[in-house]
């Protein structure tokens, strides 16, 4: 065991190139742009004070933000992003799209229900906060300090997904696969709309699927199977990939079967697993540079 | 290992072990400060037995009206989930949450006498895939 412990911790700070941290900040920071610039995030404004409700980070503000200052936010945070992927003070920037971010989508959140769906990107992307890129000229250096930051990005995803699924066993058991329990799960998600959901895109698919119990079971014991082996995925570097392809299937049928969306989960898979898959030699974004030593794992 | 390779590894370990460890303590815990979390996303069964609940404005000339918390805002949607704390929050509070859910519906309060939060049974007709209410409890009345 304590053997298993040390090889894990040093891969964990095993030297790394410096462009494979480069690649994955700035595809965090693209995913968190996504976000940014897709929500009208002046919808926070309209929430009365008394409607605030569940801690977050931002529970000491109590009061309802104007909706310009949301804006400023919103704006603040995508400038931050243009930094980051131009590679301009990236560290400093990215800690700014992080901030703006993490505080717009914890107002969203302040509204009574745990929303999960910001929170994986959110939580992957504080490791970046205490990670320094390499200089422009020394992309391809070899330091402990490019090498630990993507691959405690992994680790974070990982526990993410392994917990996810531990919650399902600790709360409901065997039951959460073997029983009615999915079949029930579609159902209710396609009457989502009764409280304000969003309409499932794939009404008649998911019909089919909450009709045929063994369908249900198949489908919530391969998301229930993928949560709890995600370490493993993402662990083994050519199997990366592969997670990423299966959360994006998990996710996207829970997207079109009840309508809700986690696409940020699987954009923020991918921005770690795909850089993460490659040969530690082998940058993603510009020509294969010499990277001699890089663990190959 | 360099000193300066040790002084690094040092802070990936701490920033790595610590950031995982904090994220176990609040799954073992089922704590929740946003966004540390226990990732309980769909962790218990669902079944046949389905209840919802709703807000029913009760007009001073007699005629009631579901409250529809502004279905275009998805940021006010979500308060439904704290219907259930108005049963054991002060008159005073239950007033200024009534009120506000008021306003986000678009009703006047001051045609309203009271609001009611009524718990209500579901059946779904697996024939017609729809699901329809079949029973109606009151649960708490605030009076305005």
């Amino acid at each position: 065991m304590r053997g298993l412990w040390s090889r894990v911790d040093d891969r964990l700070v095993a030297p790394g190139p410096g462009f494979r941290l480069a690649e994955v900040q700035i595809l965090l920071a693209v995913v968190i742009a996504l976000r940014l610039a897709t929500r009208d995030w002046t919808l926070i404004a309209e929430r009365p004070a008394a409607l605030r409700d569940g801690l977050t980070v931002m529970s000491w503000y109590t009061g309802t933000p104007a909706p310009w200052a949301l804006v400023a936010v919103q704006v603040v945070g995508l400038v931050c992003a243009v930094l980051v992927v131009a590679q301009r003070r990236p560290h400093l920037a990215f800690v700014g799209l992080w901030i703006a971010y993490t505080s717009l989508t914890a107002l969203w959140g302040s509204s009574g229900k745990v929303m999960h769906n910001d929170v994986l990107t959110v939580l992957v992307g504080a490791v970046f906060l205490f990670a320094s890129g390499p200089p422009r000229d020394g992309w391809s250096d070899l330091r402990v300090r490019y090498g630990w930051p993507p691959r405690a990005a992994l680790a974070v995803l990982a526990t993410a997904y392994v917990v996810s699924g531990a919650q399902k066993l600790v709360h409901s058991g065997p039951e959460w696969v073997f029983s009615d329990n999915m079949t029930w799960v579609l159902r209710l998600g396609l009457s989502a709309n009764l409280s304000g959901g969003v309409t499932p895109v794939a009404q008649d698919a998911a019909h089919l699927v909450a009709e045929h119990g063994w369908l249900s079971a198949s489908l919530a014991g391969g998301a229930l199977l993928l949560e709890l082996t995600a370490p493993l995925w993402l662990a083994v570097r050519r199997t990366r990939v592969l997670f990423v392809v299966s959360v994006a299937l998990m996710h996207g049928s829970i997207w079109l079967f009840i309508g809700l969306d986690y696409s940020a989960w699987v954009l923020t898979a991918a921005a770690v697993a795909v850089p993460m898959s490659l040969a530690p030699d082998r940058a993603l974004f510009r020509m294969p540079v010499s990277a001699v030593g890089a663990p190959r794992r | 290992m360099t000193t300066e390779q040790r002084r690094e590894a040092r802070v990936g370990r701490a920033v790595t072990w610590s950031l995982l460890a904090l994220m176990a303590v609040f799954a073992v815990g089922q704590l929740e400060l946003w966004p540390m979390t226990a990732f309980r996303l769909f962790s218990t069964t669902r079944s046949a037995d389905q209840t919802r609940l709703e807000l029913v404005a009760e007009h001073l000339d007699g005629t009631d009206e579901p409250l529809l918390v502004s279905e275009r805002n998805p940021v006010l949607v979500t308060t439904d989930r704290q219907f259930p704390d108005l049963v054991g929050e002060s008159e005073e509070v239950q007033r200024d949450l009534v009120l506000a859910w008021l306003s986000v519906s678009g009703v006047d309060p001051v045609s309203v006498g009271s609001v009611r939060l009524d718990r209500i049974a579901r059946a779904y007709d697996v024939d017609t895939h729809t699901w329809t209410d079949v029973g109606r409890t009151t649960i708490v009345v605030v009076d305005l």
